[in-house]
């Protein structure tokens, strides 16, 4: 079949992709601490798109023809910007790094620093999961006037109680979004310590999502307008093939 | 279907909760004890299409993999217990907690609840009561021939009686403090009852053990600042926008498709 109806195709696909990954932007605007996604599309060649193992072209396309497919979601790891709150368990990073949570599928990482108080006094995160001292532990606190330094050392009452675990994925691709504000490690990947003139804790503030409505925007258009002329492409071609069937037969 | 339809329709739920919690505040601008509550959110799940690590060719491997996010969802709706600023009133029933703490009240039914709303009253049985008439607890009862009310800062409450120089005790107000006050159930009438996330009031002397003192003749007044309320409408109703904009999209998007079919 002809190529160019393939590309559009594939095209208008990963212009549907695109916009679930914008719409999904957009409606985190009020998420805090939510990072960004992007999709990375990319041109292939058809004699890319063979069978594992094999040499043979999967799709019966034109070799001069390429076609667009989603290639990988990456995470924009960029700072949000530090709104202040005056919440005393507010805490925003400001560098990289994530808080670490303690959550039945394992260690997860968080950026979102909105904590609060069980009964006992355990800090955990707004879905109730326990944020993890420098060595693991779960953090109690007890009642009290709650500080917090820019190294993650936690004050109740002038007394020094607990530190917080800031740690950094030091490959940003391997920092996998999982939804609730939670993010895992690819396994294997180094997770390790923050630097401490690097990455600074702010209290009571918390880091927006760093989200760029205004490129949203255009992101939709772009969508909006791509996917029309995609469209318009298969009907030219569909108007083509039509018009070669009726006038061949015609002779 | 498209997902962004539905990833956008949540967006736009988190925002009109959003923008319910501060209409709620700011209808309490004036409120004396107010609280303001704020709306965190949280992204929702994300729907794996590529694992990470899959081949994205017979040499290379796709690093992070395809996930895509399918939207928003409210996480908590948070109270915030900033001191609010005082009204200088001089009413000596006027009471205000500088620092943590609740007074503690009777309801018409023996439970006890909180409050930071200190406009005191005295009521036909003569015991200081709120503005609803729930008395003071430990009850508190001021004698009818009392010239003079004084509160101190620990809650000793003293009147002075005529013909008598010195002024006499008539009882001391306790104030509760809550390890996560944050975890109150808000029962409305500015009141608030403890919960197992609240944990147990401790209750005490104010100034001590990290209580707050008390102030006569002033009120705590709400704790909403009314311009950050309203440049949080101004961000909520652009952010409910532009998620009905994505909505736009997708349903254009599916009535281009509808017409490449003639």
């Amino acid at each position: 079949m002809n190529g160019a109806l393939y590309a559009a195709v594939s095209g208008s696909l990963s212009a549907v992709q695109r916009l679930d990954i914008t719409a999904n932007n957009l409606a985190n605007t009020s998420t805090a601490g939510f990072k960004a996604q992007h999709l990375l599309v990319s041109s292939k060649s058809p004699w890319e798109f063979t069978v594992p193992g094999g040499t043979s072209p999967w799709l019966d396309v034109s070799a001069r023809t390429t076609v667009a497919t989603a290639h990988q979601t990456v995470t924009d790891l960029s700072q949000g910007v530090i709104r202040e709150s005056g919440n005393p368990l507010d805490v925003a990073i400001s560098g990289p790094g994530f808080f670490v949570v303690t959550t039945p599928n394992g260690e997860r990482y968080t950026r979102q620093g909105q904590f609060h108080l069980e009964p006992g006094g355990t800090l955990v995160t707004g879905a109730g999961y326990p944020v993890q001292g420098d060595g693991g532990e779960e953090i109690r606190l007890p009642a009290g006037q709650i500080e917090i330094d820019a190294n993650g050392g936690i004050w109740v009452d002038g007394n020094r109680m607990a530190t917080l675990r800031l740690v950094r994925i030091t490959d940003p691709q391997a920092v996998i979004p999982e939804g609730g504000a939670l993010f895992a490690a690819r396994p294997q990947a180094p997770v390790v310590g923050t630097d401490p003139v690097e990455t600074r804790l702010v209290q009571g503030s918390v880091e927006e999502a760093n989200i760029d409505v205004v490129k949203g925007l255009l992101d939709l258009i772009d969508v909006a307008r791509g996917y029309e002329t995609y469209m318009r492409a298969m009907q030219q071609v569909d108007a083509s093939v039509q018009m070669a069937i009726q006038q061949v037969a015609g002779i | 279907m498209i997902r962004a339809l539905y990833s956008a329709a949540t967006g736009m739920q988190s925002q009109q909760l959003n923008i319910d919690v501060i209409a709620n505040n700011l209808a309490n601008v004036t409120t004396t004890g107010f609280k303001k509550s704020r709306a965190d959110f949280q992204d929702l799940l994300y729907q794996t299409m590529r694992v990470p690590g899959a081949a994205s060719t017979t040499n290379t491997q796709s690093p992070t993999g395809i996930q895509v996010g399918l939207g928003s969802r409210p996480a908590a709706v948070q109270r915030v217990f900033l001191q609010g600023s005082f009204d200088q009133t001089g009413n000596p029933l006027d009471l205000a907690i500088e620092g943590d703490g609740f007074f503690q009240v009777t309801q018409q039914d023996g439970e006890i609840a909180y409050t930071r709303a200190g406009s005191f009253k005295i009521d036909n049985q003569s015991r200081i009561v709120t503005s609803e008439g729930d008395p003071l607890e430990p009850a508190i009862t001021v004698p009818l021939e009392a010239e003079q009310v004084m509160v101190g800062q620990d809650g000793i409450v003293t009147v002075t009686l005529p013909g008598e120089a010195a002024p006499s005790q008539i009882g001391q107000i306790q104030t509760a403090r809550f390890t996560n006050p944050a975890g109150l159930r808000a029962m409305g009438r500015n009141l608030s009852a403890e919960t197992d996330s609240s944990g147990t009031p401790q209750i005490g002397t104010p100034g001590s053990e990290g209580r707050g003192t008390i102030v006569q003749g002033f009120l705590e007044q709400s704790n909403v600042s009314v311009v950050q309320e309203l440049i949080a409408l101004i961000v909520g109703q652009r952010a409910y926008e532009i998620n009905s904009r994505a909505i736009n999209v997708a349903d254009e998007m599916l009535r281009v498709t509808n017409q490449i079919v003639r």
